[in-house]
């Protein structure tokens, strides 16, 4: 394995597809998915689960599957730091711990800083921008 | 660590899958997953007879949620199709919608891991049966339940509609507490989502809701023309639970103790 490998985009399953912003920001960078085996990750899935998300692996160009402990994995492979888009599952941030992460935001949907008490609120401040592009005065 | 080679036809590849992964349970997945799926289903999306129908069982759904759960869509692409094909108006319930999608997921953001423990106090009596092999196994007897848990095992896909159902069941009739059903759930979901489904199953028990959620036979029949009913046994033989009126239900379900 001769490839280098020291900073990689570390795909993860909720960015597949070969337009996510973060892997086409960074198209000179290795790519690397990883089926992680924990419990707490795909450990627990159905197959029909793995299977869709290989198909979605698949669709995109270059990248360099594997199956095990994704920070087993990234130190295997030399990887020193990692691009990956942000995510609240708890798993990954912990799995990266201990390489140097650049977490770039996900696509935006709404502009919104309010509460998250209730979904009606929420809404009331998204709406117009959502349904005409124009920002609502009360965000 | 193993590196996996993905072959470039389908059926190798989920045979390759089921091969890598040999104690992963279920059927291979009858939906195929990949950008190229997503935008012939984007395709397919009718925004206005959408918002007539969403509710019934057989209504002109999306089906997009394991697409934008993998991020082979993101919600603003699948927003701003619509809003080309059908303005804000006809658009306005399909990105209400998808608006859910992203509220659940900032809440998620905002409370981390908190998401999986109650985030309010019930407001009605909940408990914790313990969850059984009549459910994960789908011969509860009752065929509207039973429906779409086959549908979940078998393709991971189940319309919004019979969730809310089945969540309902789960908690309030078989009372099993919330979280052991949605640790479940969403093991067997393809587009299963730790936001969309725990907080969906909270909202149910309303533990992030004001009030809870439940049904009776007539919404069920409203929503699937009847079909259920009519070769379930329960219906035919007087025992369906759900065959009452909602003040009734609502005194049998909650009758324990007061509301907080
Ligand atoms: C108990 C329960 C569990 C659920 N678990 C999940 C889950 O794990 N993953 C998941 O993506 N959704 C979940 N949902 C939400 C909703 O049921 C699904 O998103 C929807 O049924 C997916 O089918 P569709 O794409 O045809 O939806 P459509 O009705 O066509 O809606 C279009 C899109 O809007 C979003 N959406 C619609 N309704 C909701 C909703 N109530 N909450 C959040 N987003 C919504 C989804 O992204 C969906 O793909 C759950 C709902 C319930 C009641």
């Amino acid at each position: 394995m001769n490839a280098d490998f020291s900073r990689v985009v570390f795909l993860h399953d909720e960015m597949l597809s070969l337009t996510n912003p973060t892997l086409m920001a960074h198209a000179n960078l290795p790519r690397i998915f990883v089926f992680d085996t924990g419990d707490d990750v795909h450990g627990c899935f159905a197959l029909k689960r793995l299977q869709f998300i290989a198909d979605c692996v698949a669709e995109i160009p270059g990248v360099l599957t594997y199956k095990g402990d994704t920070a087993a994995v990234l130190t295997a492979l030399g990887v020193k730091s990692v691009v990956t888009q942000n995510t609240p599952q708890r798993w990954l941030h912990g799995r990266l711990g201990a390489f140097a992460v650049d977490w770039a935001p996900e696509p935006a949907f709404a502009e919104y800083r309010g509460a998250l008490r209730r979904f009606t609120p929420y809404w009331k401040k998204v709406e117009t921008a959502l349904l005409t592009g124009k920002q609502n005065p009360a965000r | 660590m193993e590196q996996l080679h993905l072959p470039d036809h389908r059926d190798a590849r989920l045979a390759a899958i089921a091969h890598y992964f040999p104690d992963a349970a279920g059927p291979d997945a009858s939906i195929p997953g990949g950008r190229i799926a997503a935008l012939a289903a984007l395709d397919r999306v009718d925004p206005v007879a959408y918002a007539r129908s969403r509710n019934h069982l057989h209504g002109a759904v999306t089906r997009l949620s394991p697409y934008l759960r993998h991020g082979c869509l993101a919600l603003n692409e699948v927003r701003e199709w619509a809003l080309a094909k059908s303005g804000p108006s006809g658009a306005y319930r399909l990105v209400f919608e998808l608006a859910w999608r992203d509220f659940w997921r900032r809440v998620w953001f905002e409370r981390g891991d908190e998401i999986l423990r109650d985030i309010e106090p019930a407001k009605v009596p909940l408990s914790d049966a313990p969850f059984a092999a009549d459910i994960t196994t789908g011969n509860t007897g009752l065929a509207c339940i039973d429906d779409s848990i086959h549908a979940l095992l078998n393709d991971g896909y189940v319309h919004n509609h019979a969730r809310m159902w089945f969540a309902a069941y789960v908690v309030h009739f078989r009372k099993i507490a919330w979280r052991e059903g949605a640790d479940w759930y969403v093991q067997h979901l393809l587009d299963g989502d730790v936001a969309s489904n725990h907080l969906s199953w909270q909202w149910v028990a309303s533990t992030f809701s004001n009030k809870p959620y439940f049904f009776n036979r007539e919404n069920v029949q409203k929503y699937t023309d009847g079909k259920p009913c009519m070769r379930c046994t329960a219906s035919r033989d007087g025992s369906c639970p759900f065959d009452a009126s909602y003040e009734s239900l609502d005194a049998r379900l909650f009758s324990r103790g007061a509301r907080t």
